[in-house]
């Protein structure tokens, strides 16, 4: 049996989420809220769901972890996306932290071709502070990242390779936090 | 004109039928059936476009026809029966209707009612006015000879 549930209640819910994606994305390292999130199928955040449906559609494929069959009808039957294995996905959905490496790349000519990883975690506060710099940050922040082990270490490789990379964006309850390609992270 | 596939679904057929009828049409005979349950939208109505594509003679390449108008919607409703509706032209209403009624089509226990009071009234209607379609096509039929044949 299918999962079938209501998508976005309005197509200006889904253009705030944009909003508030290009917001999160634009000043790295703040939390932005959605004001008007789609309410999410069972197992996804409401602030994940909204960035996947707002995000994908026909032209590009998601991957979802393994047992979230009801979230994978929803996205399907509302946005049309193709599912893809983690590895050759536009767009990632992870409770945990994968490998970046693991996942697309893009290429020096076509760097947004490189995936976007959504992060659905317990909370967008705890774990350590680090400090942030680069484009959207004037001289540098300071906030409590829940990163884990080893993830400052593959930023930093992915930043060798520059264009190419991987853009994150942290989901909980109906905020979002987002960490771009070109920043810089530093533990303190 | 081609025949429709005989291995059509019962599912396939019905939503043909409503698919083929006027919104005003479906709200007359459902003045007859039972009252459709109440329902939240899965996906609204919505106008789109749609390629249809053709087969020269049913076989050849597929080639581009051009582009129709199609509405679609789909709904839930109380029981959490799923019902989709798709059809021509751009009538939001119609195909609320469609959906609710392909929704309670598919409970077995409902099915006789709405079947009755719907799906055989259009069904009926369709096929005579299919009937009266190809009764006048053939007032007009050419049948075309060979030269080869009208020598012999």
């Amino acid at each position: 049996m299918k999962y079938f549930a209501p998508g976005f209640a309005s197509p200006t819910d889904a253009q705030g989420c944009f909003r508030g994606i290009l917001q999160a994305l634009s000043t790295p390292g703040v939390v932005v809220p959605f004001t008007r999130p789609v309410g999410p199928p069972p197992g996804l955040s409401a602030a994940a769901a909204s960035v996947l449906l707002t995000l994908t559609d026909s032209s590009v494929s998601a991957s979802l972890p393994e047992g979230d069959d009801a979230a994978r009808d929803w996205l399907v039957f509302h946005a049309g996306v193709r599912l893809a294995a983690p590895d050759a996905a536009d767009f990632v959905l992870a409770r945990d932290h994968l490998d970046l490496r693991q996942l697309r790349q893009g290429t020096d000519d076509a760097p947004e071709d490189g995936a976007t990883l959504v992060l659905d975690v317990a909370s967008l506060e705890a774990g350590r502070l680090y400090r942030l710099t680069g484009p959207g940050i004037e001289t540098e922040r300071r906030v409590m990242l829940p990163l884990a082990d080893g993830f400052v270490t593959a930023w930093r490789q992915q930043a060798q390779t520059a264009p190419r990379g991987v853009d994150v964006i942290f989901c909980h309850e109906a905020r979002i936090l987002g960490l771009p390609r070109s920043l810089k992270i530093e533990e303190i | 004109m081609f025949d429709a596939p005989s291995s059509l679904s019962p599912r396939q057929i019905w939503l043909g039928l409503l698919a083929r009828a006027s919104r005003e049409r479906l709200m007359q005979l459902l003045d007859s059936a039972p009252p459709l349950p109440g329902f939240e939208r899965l996906r609204e109505p919505e106008c789109g476009m749609a390629m249809i594509r053709g087969r020269m003679g049913g076989n050849g390449a597929p080639f581009n026809l051009g582009e129709m108008t199609i509405t679609r919607c789909s709904i839930r409703d109380e029981a959490g029966r799923v019902g989709h509706g798709y059809a021509a032209g751009h009538d939001l209403e119609q195909v609320e209707l469609v959906a609710r009624l392909d929704a309670v089509l598919q409970d077995e226990v409902l099915f006789g009612a709405y079947d009755q009071a719907v799906l055989q009234p259009l069904a009926q209607a369709q096929a005579a006015r299919r009937l009266e379609t190809e009764a006048r096509a053939k007032a007009t039929e050419v049948k075309f000879f060979t030269l080869a044949t009208m020598r012999s």
